[in-house]
């Protein structure tokens, strides 16, 4: 049922359908075809409502933004939570048990990590979204501005004003 | 059908930018219990900065975590000397908060705390002070004169907006209910004070009624928009005062409390039920149990909720260490309440327990004479900081000095005052140098309010009165700036007014106002400020073309233009130039005519005739005003570990650092080498045996053992050369602190009662060298260049 991602990848241009469920292709900024179940393509509000609106499902979906990589790891969270199910107590386990590790593997990357989440907030996959948001905000909180600013590659650009400003507001806060 | 629309992408470069969305998501992530993390975020670079101080983002964060978190509480405290306050903090939020919270007459005592503001009163006399603690802004209020001093009040201060939800109502309109028990008479009062009216409603009250002696300076019960409900003494019946209707009524106490045969309790409290109806709380001293009941709307009745919880095994403390000492009916180990939280108060020190959840207590203090505590909740977000300043600006924070009448300033309140303290002494010796303590002083206010006319008044320390007002109606230049530097002629004050153009004139001796002209100034002005020119009339000095400082004296009914023109860029550091249009914020003339210019990097110090560069006198560039305070200050007799004859041109360099941080008050009142009684030694000490100079670095000195253990491992430096001794710290609010004395017996600064408070590591090099106070701690550095004294 699940079509992992190494899978999908490696069945690049297949557009067949599988029997009991229809399959939807994603297609990555480099051009690579993703064929997820539609479950799974589901989890993504940006996509579902295209589906829902009665699109071209059968023309798949070209997705610019999203380079192969970070699609492929997007579909992996996709499947498993688009496909299995969480009724009970042990799946729900399973299910969360999937995001700590999955997340603990995208932390080891901050660079990818922040692909991931960008494409998460485009697709609007709430689940991912709030998943590697707060994943990143945990990071931040430990940290210094300066260790910060290395984190997310950002050049110092404030002016004595504003340092004046902060120290104050750091005072009392 | 199609694809989403390509967004705007920058070009993909590790590690890769998130968008604002995405940012604004990750920061709301961040919890509100540490106001610390969110201003260190918004100091890693502009665009975040803006992202976090948008409203935007601000709604967002306000409505993802609902209810601000408790930040700390506005606790009294009982000492031998009488009630002080503390603030209790339990996240890393700081409260800006006055300069007067400790111990004897006229100090300010928490008296509640609501709605992101704190409520402050003293008795007697009475004065009402309405603080917002994140921004500082103080609202002193006038208490009515009829209300006797023997009414012990307890207060509620509450955000009078209709619909706010109390996330961010900094510096919006409030209401302060006052409710109080006559001692002697036994009736009980209540008004409501309206921050748009700056008035008092007329008071209402219950006579008499036995019952109805209400606690005070304890925290109230707010039910809706109007109804403070307020526990009475013995704890059998609750004051309601219905602020909508303007009535006092009084109901029972759940009635384990109140009636016949009733139970001792070791502490009760009216809280918030669950839902936002009245609630009680209270501790059953039988079986030390404690009890919580809900107030049915419906059936007026109380009905008593199950979860009832064992305080023997909640806070063993609390009755072990008693023991023998059961609590008398008087006593109250609940001494506050928020948000499902009830404070308890153990010998063992103040406990938060969570009402209806089986978690076990917090500790939030070992001080056990804590006796209220009011939570303070609220976002602190850099935003709310940010906008202080502006608000500061805006509404005037006065610091009604203590025993001053403000009786005068009650229907002005809408005016944006500047002040001039002076000696009243005729013919003070010594120039006004040793003028401390019992001598009497002046106090001039001067003003303009929102209809343009300008008012003045005198005080007088003899007569503990107001004369005047004086008042000049719409002159249309007689907009006297607030809150700047004002300068003396005879008996004349001089005022500048906003536009720069004019001057405002009061005469001291006939009570008159009058307006006079600037010097003819271009259209261009990067900074004005009166001060006094050589000989002691009245000068000027203008930042004209970006930086060049023009100088003016008017020694009869012209002005008169200086010819020393001097330009700033060659005397302060490149760059520092502020952009600002009000460069000159203050004016000295201690011996040597000093004009204190703003920069970036902090206010510099310019010595007029003299050639050398600007010196640095603190590392903070967001000070817009300067009051140098001069003065000669020497060692404390009273303490004789110091030899005055130490005393030499670095000590005097470093005092005008101290002078200044003094007078932006950043220095406590309390600190022994400068103010008051302890300065009495004149002149002729530092006449004496001055040398120069040689002073060398020591290494760091520890006792902690003498620091309050809140202050993170702390050290001072000490300098130490022929001529004395130097101490250099940094106080835990950022505050540079030099203390001068002399040679020092048993190798420690003992003289120097101040200095236990000193924590983090200050560089100190003297004789003619440039040195910081260098970085201390990231949450509260501070530097100050140590100029060579003589100049």
């Amino acid at each position: 049922m699940a079509t992992g991602s190494g899978a999908a990848a490696a069945a690049a241009d297949a557009e067949e359908k599988e029997s009991g469920s229809r399959m939807i292709t994603l297609t990555s900024n480099e051009g690579k075809a993703f064929v997820v179940t539609e479950a799974s393509a589901r989890q993504s509000a940006t996509i579902r409502s295209m589906v829902d609106d009665g699109g071209c499902v059968d023309k798949g979906f070209p997705l610019p933004n999203v380079d192969s990589k970070t699609l492929a790891r997007v579909i992996q969270y996709c499947d498993e939570h688009g496909n299995k199910e969480a009724h009970t107590v042990d799946e729900r386990a399973a299910l969360a048990k999937f995001d700590k590790d999955f997340i603990a593997e995208l932390d080891a990357d901050k660079a990818f990590l922040y692909d991931v989440t960008m494409a998460a907030n485009y697709l609007h996959i709430q689940g991912l979204f709030a998943l590697t948001t707060q994943c990143i905000a945990d990071t931040i909180k430990g940290k210094t501005p300066e260790e910060i600013r290395t984190a997310f590659g950002i050049e110092y650009d404030l002016t004595a004003q504003d340092e004046e400003e902060i120290k104050e507001e750091d005072t009392h806060a | 059908m199609n694809p989403p629309p390509p967004q705007q992408q920058p070009e993909r470069r590790p590690p890769p930018e998130l968008s604002d969305d995405v940012l604004a998501e990750i920061f709301s992530r961040i919890p509100p219990d540490d106001p610390a993390i969110l201003v260190r975020v918004s100091a890693v670079c502009k665009p975040w900065r803006r992202l976090i101080s948008g409203r935007i983002f601000l709604s967002r964060y306000h409505a993802l975590h609902r209810a601000p978190p408790i930040l700390g509480f506005f606790c009294e405290e009982k000492a031998l000397t009488g009630p002080f306050s503390s603030f209790v903090r339990t996240t890393s939020f700081r409260p800006i908060i006055p300069d007067r919270g400790g111990g004897g007459d006229g100090w300010l005592i928490p008296c509640d705390s609501r709605h992101g503001r704190a409520f402050f009163i003293t008795q007697p006399p009475l004065q009402l002070l309405v603080l917002d603690p994140i921004t500082g802004m103080e609202r002193p209020l006038c208490a009515p004169q009829l209300w006797a001093n023997n009414i012990k009040w307890s207060a509620a201060v509450l955000c009078a907006v209709d619909g706010c939800g109390h996330h961010d109502c900094h510096g919006r309109a409030f209401r302060v209910a006052l409710v109080g028990t006559d001692v002697a008479g036994g009736a009980t009062h209540a008004a409501v004070y309206s921050s748009e009216t700056y008035a008092w409603s007329d008071p209402t009250s219950i006579d008499h009624h036995p019952n109805a002696r209400v606690q005070a300076r304890r925290p109230s019960v707010l039910v809706g928009n109007a109804r403070l409900y307020f526990l009475c003494d013995n704890n059998t019946s609750i004051v309601e005062f219905d602020m909508a209707t303007m009535t006092l009524s009084v109901i029972p106490s759940p009635p384990p409390l109140a009636g016949p045969g009733h139970e001792d309790v070791c502490g009760a409290l009216p809280v918030t039920a669950e839902g936002g109806g009245l609630g009680f709380a209270a501790i059953l001293k039988q079986s030390r149990t404690l009890h919580q009941w809900s107030k049915e709307e419906a059936t007026n009745q109380w009905k008593h909720l199950e979860h009832v919880r064992d305080l023997e095994q909640l806070l063993p403390y609390t009755v072990g260490m008693y023991g023998h000492d059961p609590f008398s009916r008087t006593s109250n180990l609940l001494i506050g309440f928020a948000d499902g939280v009830i404070v308890v108060r153990t010998h063992d020190g103040v406990f938060t327990v969570e009402l209806g959840s089986s978690r076990p207590p917090k500790k939030v203090s070992r001080r056990s004479a804590i006796v209220a505590a009011f939570p303070y909740l609220s976002f602190c977000t850099p935003d709310a900081t940010i906008q202080s300043q502006t608000l500061a600006k805006q509404e005037s924070s006065m610091y009604p000095w203590r025993n001053i009448d403000w009786t005068l300033l009650y229907p002005w309140t809408n005016i944006q005052w500047s002040a001039a303290v002076l000696c009243a002494v005729e013919g003070c010796g010594h120039g006004h140098l040793d003028c401390h303590g019992g001598d009497p002083f002046r106090v001039a206010l001067v003003g303009t309010d929102a209809a343009g006319t300008t008012h003045a008044a005198l005080y007088s320390s003899q007569t503990a009165a107001w004369s005047g007002p004086a008042s000049i109606d719409h002159h249309p230049d007689a907009f006297v700036q607030a809150r700047r530097p004002s300068v003396l002629v005879g008996n004349a004050l001089y005022f500048l007014c906003d536009n720069t153009t004019s001057i405002v004139e009061f005469d001291m001796a006939t009570m008159t106002l009058s307006v006079i002209p600037s010097p003819p100034l271009p259209e261009d002005v990067y900074g004005a400020l009166l001060m006094t020119a050589e000989g002691g009339g009245l000068g000027f000095a203008a930042v004209l073309e970006r930086s060049n400082l023009h100088l003016w004296s008017k020694p009869k009914e012209e002005w008169e233009h200086l010819q020393d023109v001097r330009d700033l860029k060659t005397l302060l550091p490149q760059g520092s130039i502020s952009m600002m249009n009000n460069l000159l914020i203050g004016f000295a003339d201690g011996g040597v005519r000093v004009v204190v210019v703003r920069t970036y990097h902090g206010p510099f110090i310019v010595e007029l005739g003299s050639t050398g560069p600007a010196r640095v006198a603190l590392r903070r560039s967001g000070i817009n005003a300067v009051f140098p305070y001069t003065s000669f200050c020497t060692p404390d007799q009273k303490q004789g570990t110091m030899r005055e004859e130490a005393l030499n041109p670095d000590h005097l360099a470093l005092l005008r650092v101290l002078f200044i941080a003094r007078a932006l008050q950043l220095l406590p009142g309390h600190l022994p080498l400068i103010g008051g009684e302890h300065l009495q030694q004149p002149l002729r000490l530092l006449q004496g045996g001055a040398q120069p100079g040689n002073l060398q670095l020591l290494g760091g000195l520890q006792r902690g053992h003498h620091l309050p253990h809140l202050l993170p491992r702390p050290r001072r430096q000490v300098a130490e050369g022929a001529a004395g001794r130097l101490v250099v710290g940094v106080l835990d609010e950022g505050v540079a602190l030099a203390l001068v004395g002399g040679r020092v017996e048993g190798g420690e600064a003992e003289g120097a009662d101040g200095a236990d408070e000193l924590a983090g590591v200050a560089e100190l090099g003297l004789g003619g060298v440039e040195a910081d106070v260098a970085d201390v701690d990231d949450a509260a550095a501070a530097a100050v260049h140590v100029g060579h004294g003589g100049g």
